[in-house]
């Protein structure tokens, strides 16, 4: 069922809220929604989950204006950072709640409470002994994504599902929580504030900042095609470089994973950091000096600490390089630039002639 | 180091470690001591000593005679004093884990003020109201009779009677058993009643099946509190006691204590209403606390 958001509004006295939010999610896909603490994504989910009334707008399910309807009469159902499974009952009730709410007969909720939880890979042979705490946290949380599928909703919520877990366990439950979720072929909005969450588990990314929607495309077009300055930064690794295009300064976003070290043989003389150009514009890129500070070695490669300018960027590089003063690359095609702040709104693109610093 | 210094040396290090330990153990029984000692005195002695009356006829003879005399003359008032409990108690679980329950999910502070009330009523106010408000010539009936539903020669009364009493005593004891109730229910996690609302579970479902069963430790508590505390009542028994002669059982301990000067038997009907109160207790801590 196609999900459609239009002009979605809800201010609070003392916290952001939403600010005229236009959106659709597509049919059968799953949709993160990413930005910084604030930025209203919670806001947003828990407004579709009718939790919170809305000031103005609307919100479609399929042809039907679900704005003000009650949470039980809208076919959303949520899944909670917390997990929020009832600890007073066993794990079948859990999962069935919904079931016997809606007075499905006991036969059926006994044939889609097992069918749920096979297909979330839960053992459900003793699971109406088994309370939720018995579980382990990824467990748990596949438990309660059985509880939201299990009524069979239009619209799967689920509030920073893997931000309780352990990385290990979260990197595998992505992987789960993805598959699931096109097993069922349920359209899914998913809350994090984990960039690579985002960019690793969704068909489309919408990228929110202060109430609004900062920038919205699948993952490649948001990461490799950012149109805001905010995009740019706040996705990947970035800092901002300062730098003077002929009369007028401009921000230059970099990624550190963007940027290579080039060879040993480009390390400069000591302590010459400051005779060379922080960043100028060379055939078919860039070439910045910074200097290594130090390295760590991490497993597939190393990391190395680089001191551009006031800042320090990580730059992976297959073997370990000395502390000292080199060159480092950065492609053409990963050079985001700007406007300065406050200087009317940001101008997405690449720099294309050359600056110095 | 030789031998001997090695030998001296651990025995002054026992010598001083010994004593170390004992201080210690003196210090904490000493700050403990007056508290414990407020409790022996003034709780367990008396109580052992009622006890042992309980136990004793006027000429000193240990007998069950308090024991037969209690339960011949007051058996009636003893089913009256646990029908009468156990009726408020029911009354006060189910209105308080309502009212809890709808203020938890919607605040209304002025509601809440309202029946935090009660809690500051002394009980022979609240006896008094209610004989005022309850009497067959009080409040109750004089706002009720243009309605013209008796006759005004035969006024019904909800004062003395089980059911003013019951009244009283759910009222006076609502203010205590909400305190209660709604702190553990603002203790359960929105989260969980947002899941509850987001699966289709309305106010009276979220109370039913989530709040009441994640508070029902401190429900627990309050049943046991309240009913003690009713059992033991007093002023309002005594001020609301029905005319047709049964009594709540703290009524009839006055009277033998006042009028009868039976000290064997009112300590046996404090022992058997101390026993029943106890009761409750264990029965809380097996079927409640546990879970």
């Amino acid at each position: 069922m196609q999900i459609r958001i239009e002009r979605l509004t809800k201010t609070y006295a003392n916290q952001r809220g939403i600010n005229q939010i236009d959106l659709t999610l597509p049919e059968g896909g799953l949709t993160a929604i990413v930005g910084p603490s604030g930025c209203g994504k919670t806001t947003l989910l828990r407004t579709l989950a009718g939790l919170i009334k809305p000031d103005s707008g609307a919100i479609r399910f399929g042809g039907k204006d679900v704005t003000y309807a009650p949470p039980q009469h809208r076919g959303a159902t949520m899944v909670f950072q917390n997990y929020a499974l009832w600890p007073h009952m066993s794990v079948f009730d859990n999962i069935a709640y919904g079931l016997k709410l809606r007075r499905t007969p006991a036969a059926e909720i006994e044939l889609r409470v097992t069918d749920v939880l096979r297909r979330v890979e839960i053992d459900p042979a003793d699971v109406k002994k088994r309370h939720p705490q018995q579980y382990s946290g990824g467990q748990q949380q596949r438990i309660a994504l059985a509880r939201a599928l299990v009524v069979q909703p239009h619209l799967l919520l689920m509030d920073e599902p893997l931000s309780n877990l352990d990385a290990k366990v979260r990197q595998r439950l992505r992987v789960e929580i993805r598959n699931i979720q096109q097993s069922f072929g349920i359209t899914a909005l998913y809350v994090t504030h984990d960039q690579e969450e985002a960019l690793s588990m969704a068909d489309y990314v919408v990228l929110m900042n202060e109430g609004r929607i900062e920038q919205a495309g699948t993952p490649k077009e948001v990461y490799y095609q950012p149109s805001s300055y905010f995009t740019a930064h706040f996705l990947g690794d970035s800092h901002t470089l300062h730098v003077r295009r002929g009369a007028e300064m401009k921000r230059l976003v970099v990624r550190s994973c963007d940027m290579t070290i080039g060879s040993r043989a480009e390390q400069l003389p000591p302590g010459s950091a400051r005779d060379y150009p922080l960043a100028e514009s060379v055939e078919g890129g860039w070439q910045l000096t910074g200097e290594v500070t130090n390295h760590l070695f991490i497993g597939s490669s190393y990391r190395h600490m680089v001191r551009i300018g006031s800042q320090t960027f990580f730059a992976d590089a297959d073997e370990a390089y000395e502390p000292g003063v080199y060159r480092l690359h950065l492609p053409e095609e990963r050079a985001y630039w700007f406007e300065p702040e406050g200087q009317g709104a940001d101008t997405g693109g690449r720099m294309i002639s050359g600056v110095t610093a | 180091m030789n031998n001997a210094q090695t030998a001296r040396a651990a025995g002054t290090e026992r010598t001083a470690k010994i004593p170390s330990s004992i201080w210690k153990w003196l210090a904490g029984a000493g700050i403990a001591a007056p508290a414990v000692s407020i409790v022996g005195i003034f709780f367990v002695y008396p109580f052992i000593q009622s006890l042992t009356e309980s136990f004793r006829t006027e000429d000193g003879a240990y007998t069950l005679a308090n024991y037969g005399k209690a339960f011949r003359l007051y058996a009636g008032d003893m089913w009256f004093t646990l029908w009468v409990s156990g009726l408020s108690l029911g009354l006060l679980l189910l209105l308080s884990v309502l009212l809890g329950g709808l203020l938890r999910l919607k605040t209304a502070s002025f509601v809440e003020f309202l029946f935090k009330i009660p809690l500051f009523v002394p009980f022979v106010v609240v006896g008094h109201a209610m004989r005022v408000f309850l009497a067959p010539h009080g409040t109750l009936n004089s706002a009720l009779m243009p309605l013209g539903l008796y006759d005004p020669d035969q006024v019904p009364s909800i004062a003395f009677s089980t059911a003013g009493l019951v009244l009283a005593l759910v009222w006076k004891n609502i203010g205590f058993a909400l305190l209660l109730v709604l702190g553990a229910f603002r203790g359960v996690d929105n989260s969980y009643l947002e899941a509850a609302r987001n699966q289709g579970a309305g106010s009276f479902r979220l109370i039913k099946d989530i709040l009441l069963p994640m508070g029902k430790g401190s429900i627990g508590v309050v049943a046991v509190l309240t009913f003690s505390s009713m059992m033991g009542s007093f002023s309002i028994p005594a001020m609301m006691g029905s005319a047709d002669g049964r009594q709540m059982l703290m009524v009839d301990l006055y009277y033998q204590i006042v009028y009868q000067q039976d000290y064997g038997v009112a300590n046996a009907l404090g022992v058997i209403s101390y026993l029943v109160s106890m009761g409750a207790a264990i029965y809380y801590m097996k079927k409640v606390a546990k879970a």
